[in-house]
Formats: C-alpha cells, sequence, structure tokens
C-alpha cells in the first residue's frame, strides 16, 4: 500500500510479486495469479528482464495448477526464451521439466521428449546427478508412452545406475517396476519378473501399500503366464487384501480376475468362478469392457471345464462381441486378450463340430494367425481346397496337409488360454 | 494250435469271438476267473486275445466271421472296453491287408462296418481320426491301383457325407473334405506322373492309375 502511495513502480511489482509468490505458496492459485500477471505487466515495461522471466517462470507453475495448460504453457516458452538470453541454463533446465510435463499433459509426447533430451544434455554439462537421473527417468517414460520400448529401457536403465547411486529407493523401486512392465510387455517374462521383485522388496520396505499392490498383482501375473500358477495365486491373494483395504476397486477387480485365472489353472474351479464372476460384476460397474471381456475370456474357460459348454461358447462370443470397442490401451495386451478368446472360440467351435470361418476376420494385427495355431490350420486346410478347385494337386496336397498336421498337433482341443490383466498401463503412473 | 486251428466250424468261430467279447463287456473277475486255466486272467489278456482273433478272422477269408469280429471291436469301443485310437489302428492294420490282397469283399466289410461306427461318434476329434484312416486307406488303394477299393471308398464318403450334412457336423465335413482333396490330389499327381515318362520314373503300369484289379 506504501509503495502504490508512493508511486513507487519498481517497488510495487516487486510487492506484487512477493504476495503471488505467497499465495502460490498457500495454494490459492487465482490471487496469486492476478497478482502476478500485475508485476509482469509492470517488470515488463520496465524492461526488467530478470524479473520478468521469474515471473514468467512462477506464473506457468501456477496456470498449471489452475489447470489452464494452454497459459502455462505460453508463460513457460516465453520464461524459456529469456532463460536462454540470459545464459541462466540451471533455469534453462528447470523450465524444460516444466514445458515437458505440459506438454506430457496435452499428449503432446513427442515435444515432451524434444524438451527432455536438451535439458538432460544440459544437465550433464552442468553436473548434478539428481536432475540427470531424472530427465532419464521422465525420458523412459515418454519413449514408453511413444512406443519407443527399446528406447525406454535404455533410458530406464541409465537412470537405475544413477538412482541406485544416489540411494534414492523411491526412484529405484519405480524405475525397476517400469523396467518390469515394458519387459512384461514384450513377452520377457522372466526378466520382467526379476525386475518386479526387486521393486515388490522395495516397496514393501518403504511401506508403500498402492504399488506394492501392484507389484504384487503384475509378478503374479507374469508368474501366472509362465505356469507357476501356485505361487501366483499366493501373491495375487496378497494384492486382493492391500487393494480392499485400500478401497482400489479397480486393483480388486484386477486381483481377482488374475486370481480367476491362476485357480482356473490349477483345477480349482469353483473358487475360480467365484472370483471371476466378482471380477465380472465390478469391472461391468466400471464400465470397463477391456477387462469386462478378460473376465469373461476367463469364465469362459472355468465353465468350460466345468462341463458347461454352451455357457462358455456364450461367453466367449460375448467377450469377442466387446474387443470392437475396447478403449485404447497398450497392444500387446489387446494382442493377448483377443488372441485368446479368438483360441478359445474356435477350439470349442471346433469341439462341437461349428464353422469358424467368420473368426479370421477378427484376428488383429493384420491378419496374422502364427499364435492362433488351430486358426492356422483351419486356414491352410480351406487354401488347400481352393487350391484343389483349381486343379494345383502339389499346393493342395501341402496345404492340406500341413493343416491337419498342424490342428492335430495341438492335442485335446479344449479352451485353455486365459488372459491376464495388468492394473495399470505403462506411463499411467505419473512421474 | 491256433485255437484249435481257428475252431473248424463258422458257427465255432463267431460263438468265439462272442463269448471273449462278452467277457470283456462284463469285466467282472468272477468272470474272467473262469479262463484262467486257458492262461487268461487280466482283461489285457483277454484283449490281446481278442485281437489274436481278429486277426484269424482275417486270415479265415470268412466274410461273416470278419463282420462279427468288427462288429464286437465297434461295439467295445462303443462300450468304452477298447481306445478308439486302438478302433483305428486296427482298421488301418485289416484295410491296407485287405488291399494288399486286393481283396475288395473284405475291404468292403471293414468299410462298411467302419463307416457305422463312425456315424455313431459324436467327438469331432474322433471323427476326424477316423477320416484320417479312410485317406490313410484311400491313398493306398490309389497308389497300388485298388479299383474296385477306390470305389468302395467313394461309395463309403458319400454316405459319410450324407451323414455330417443331415447332423449339422460342420467339422467333419470339412475333414471329409480334406480326405477327399488328398485323394483327389494324390490321383492328380499320379496322372501327372503317368502322362510323363513312365519309364524314366520307373512307373510300373500295373499298378499305376486305373489298372485293372489283380483279381
Amino acid at each position: 500500500m506504501i509503495t502504490t502511495d508512493a508511486g513507487d513502480k519498481e517497488g510495487l511489482a516487486g510487492s506484487l510479486y512477493n504476495l503471488g509468490e505467497v499465495l502460490d505458496g498457500l495454494g490459492e492459485y487465482e490471487g496469486a495469479k492476478v497478482r502476478l500477471i500485475e508485476a509482469h505487466r509492470l517488470f515488463n515495461e520496465m524492461d526488467d528482464g530478470v524479473q520478468t522471466v521469474g515471473i514468467s517462470s512462477s506464473l506457468g507453475g501456477v496456470f498449471r495448477e489452475l489447470g489452464d495448460f494452454k497459459s502455462a504453457g505460453r508463460y513457460l516458452e516465453f520464461a524459456l526464451l529469456l532463460y536462454r538470453e540470459l545464459g541462466d541454463r540451471e533455469s534453462v533446465v528447470g523450465t524444460l521439466f516444466e514445458l515437458a510435463s505440459i506438454h506430457h499433459l496435452f499428449g503432446e509426447f513427442e515435444g515432451a521428449g524434444v524438451c527432455l533430451v536438451e535439458a538432460l544434455d544440459l544437465r550433464r554439462g552442468l553436473g548434478g546427478r539428481e536432475g540427470m537421473a531424472r530427465a532419464l527417468h521422465l525420458l523412459g517414460i515418454v519413449r514408453d508412452l511413444l512406443g519407443e520400448r527399446e528406447k525406454a529401457v535404455s533410458r530406464f536403465e541409465e537412470a537405475l545406475v544413477v538412482e541406485r547411486d544416489l540411494g534414492d529407493r523411491d526412484a529405484v523401486a519405480d524405475t525397476l517396476y517400469r523396467l518390469g512392465r515394458l519387459h512384461d510387455g514384450s513377452g520377457d517374462y522372466e526378466r520382467a519378473g526379476v525386475f518386479y521383485e526387486e521393486t515388490l522388496a522395495l516397496f514393501r520396505e518403504l511401506g508403500e501399500a498402492a504399488p506394492m499392490a501392484d507389484a504384487l498383482n503384475d509378478l503374479g501375473v507374469v508368474l501366472g503366464r509362465m505356469g507357476e500358477l501356485e505361487e501366483a495365486g499366493r501373491l495375487l491373494v496378497e494384492a486382493l487384501d492391500v487393494y480392499v483395504e485400500l478401497d482400489d476397486v479397480e486393483g480388486v477387480a484386477s486381483a481377482r480376475c488374475n486370481l480367476g485365472a491362476a485357480r482356473g489353472g490349477l483345477g480349482e474351479l469353483e473358487g475360480a468362478a467365484g472370483v471371476l464372476e466378482e471380477a465380472l460384476e465390478l469391472n461391468r460397474g466400471r464400465g470397463d469392457d477391456y477387462r469386462v471381456a478378460v473376465s469373461l475370456n476367463n469364465l469362459g474357460i472355468v465353465n468350460w471345464e466345468r462341463g458347461e459348454c454352451g455357457e462358455a461358447e456364450a461367453y466367449f462370443e460375448k467377450s469377442l462381441g466387446l474387443v470392437g470397442d475396447l478403449k485404447p490401451l497398450g497392444e500387446s495386451l489387446r494382442r493377448e486378450l483377443v488372441v485368446s478368446m479368438l483360441d478359445n472360440l474356435t477350439r470349442v467351435r471346433f469341439g462341437s463340430n461349428g464353422l469358424v470361418d467368420d473368426l479370421f476376420g477378427r484376428v488383429p494385427g493384420g491378419g496374422s494367425l502364427e499364435e492362433i495355431g488351430i486358426l492356422e490350420g483351419w486356414k491352410s486346410m480351406l487354401d488347400g481346397h481352393s487350391m484343389a478347385s483349381r486343379g494345383r494337386w502339389e499346393e493342395a496336397w501341402e496345404l492340406v496337409e500341413r493343416g491337419e498336421r498342424m490342428v492335430e498337433g495341438l492335442g485335446v482341443l479344449r479352451p485353455s488360454r486365459y488372459a491376464w490383466q495388468g492394473v495399470r498401463l505403462v506411463g499411467d503412473r505419473g512421474g | 494250435m491256433a485255437v484249435k486251428k481257428f475252431m473248424r466250424e463258422r458257427a465255432e468261430r463267431s460263438a468265439l469271438i462272442d463269448e471273449v467279447k462278452g467277457v470283456l463287456l462284463d469285466g467282472s473277475p468272477r468272470r474272467m476267473g473262469r479262463y484262467r486255466k486257458s492262461g487268461l486272467e487280466t482283461v489285457e489278456d483277454f484283449m490281446r486275445f481278442f485281437m489274436n482273433l481278429g486277426g484269424m478272422a482275417f486270415q479265415s477269408g470268412d466274410p461273416e466271421v470278419m463282420g462279427r469280429f468288427l462288429g464286437s471291436l465297434f461295439e467295445l469301443a462303443g462300450s468304452w472296453r477298447v481306445d478308439g485310437d486302438e478302433v483305428v489302428g486296427r482298421v488301418h492294420y485289416f484295410g491296407l491287408r485287405s488291399i494288399q490282397g486286393f481283396d475288395s469283399d473284405s475291404f468292403e466289410l471293414i468299410l462298411e462296418s467302419f463307416a457305422d461306427y463312425v456315424c455313431g461318434l459324436r467327438e469331432t476329434a474322433s471323427v476326424n481320426s477316423c477320416l484320417g484312416v479312410l485317406r490313410s486307406l484311400g491313398l493306398r488303394s490309389v497308389s497300388v491301383g485298388f479299383e474296385a477299393g477306390v470305389a468302395g471308398l467313394v461309395d463309403v464318403l458319400v454316405r459319410l457325407d450324407g451323414h455330417f450334412v443331415s447332423e449339422g457336423l460342420h467339422v467333419n465335413r470339412f475333414y471329409l473334405k480334406n480326405t477327399v482333396v488328398s485323394l483327389v490330389c494324390f490321383a492328380g499327381r499320379g496322372r501327372v506322373l503317368e502322362g510323363q515318362d513312365r519309364r524314366r520314373r520307373g512307373w510300373d503300369s500295373r499298378r499305376g492309375w486305373g489298372s485293372a484289379s489283380r483279381r
């Protein structure tokens, strides 16, 4: 007030800046925004670049808190420009991190990556291992979101070395978890299991229940996929207990569905059916078609094993019907689910003497049948019939023979391919 | 002594097959115990003996006895006393022997009774496995020029197709098509060979496609 009366423009701007910062610290972002914008205008008029850039940076943070990411980005870009002019490399790095997070929020992962690569390069030159570890970790997340698996793994591995050196157990645990998810997603379950085991031990030590439950669930899934069903079941029961305690409905549904798969695989059909039906209800309640489809697929197998073949077929059909409407999710998960459903449904239809031709059009990924032996065998026979009708005997012979060998090589045709549920998709845990 | 030269009268032969089948269907220790003196004690002993009788039935060339044996074999399979794979194996074996001897009567008998058995099956995989046997027999018949056998096989395939269609057994019909395609392909390949240079390839016209039966 005194500074206003005295007509001291610089003092007024400084007071507004200070007040804005205080309000920002108190979480009163609207008030902070008004003061900081005014201070920004005044310092700009006075051509005070140093103060203007500081306020721009603060405004970026305030707008971000208010959910106005566009304005946040605008102020941060402005701050970045000024920091570069001033040669303040430390602040450039800080602003690049902020801008990367804004790009991330907009889903502009390429832009986030560009900011982070520059931040990492500068940080390497400036020293400061915490910042380097952070940049590497965030770059890993961005590469993962961009689907650049190899680059993501490499960044996380680099980050892990620095985080271990620094003794930052929280960061180490999170990086290990993400590495586990990446290897899990690419089908390297053994390596994924190693990472999940270490991350689980760390989360236990740290007493962080939510990520611990995720690690328990994901380790259970990996072991289940590798056929270690008893150990998988034990971990999934523990995960379920923690999720229930946390009142995490998504986690509860996932753990139940996976527990159903483990129990079903062990032949504990009644127990399996119970948890799968509960999972189905929860997933339906949440309107999560992907998880509903997984639950239906697994229930189909359990019902078939219980001798309820008609019901099993209906479950598979229903599950397959949901695939077209699935929310976007990791390609490997979607593929696993569709392949499981198609394999199971083809086996059931085959066993009950039904036709399977309509299922070819449901094969994901450009129609490769490699993972669905029974469908590939059927297709080969079908092609053989077609060749024979054109008098191309040699090709017809080979195709029919090949198809029969493929189907017969599968042994008893029973639906047995369970689908598993990860709790959260890679990149979803923020960072 | 080959079971007293496989009994001397047709009635005796048939009665023996019926008797052993009866013991296997009964399966009780009390009933099996009566044959201890003959060296037959376990179910496995009786099964081995029954299969030996089958071999003798086909050696005898007596269609009634062969028919009796096959009927009993399929009855035992229907009562789960004989495994489906065993049935398929036996039919294949006896079928190949008939082809080897260009014995169209035996072959027809085998095919007809086997078709009855296949029509009674409900499990898709079992039916497909039976169709595999028919295909194998068909290929052999074609390769040796057993024309009557091929004709008999075609009749059976047509009969099975009618059955599959009327029962709505899609996968079985699809597999039946495989059998037919394989036969046609095989025959087609034979024609190609025949049309090229028989002598250079060592082609035996007596055994080639379309040659007359040796009988």
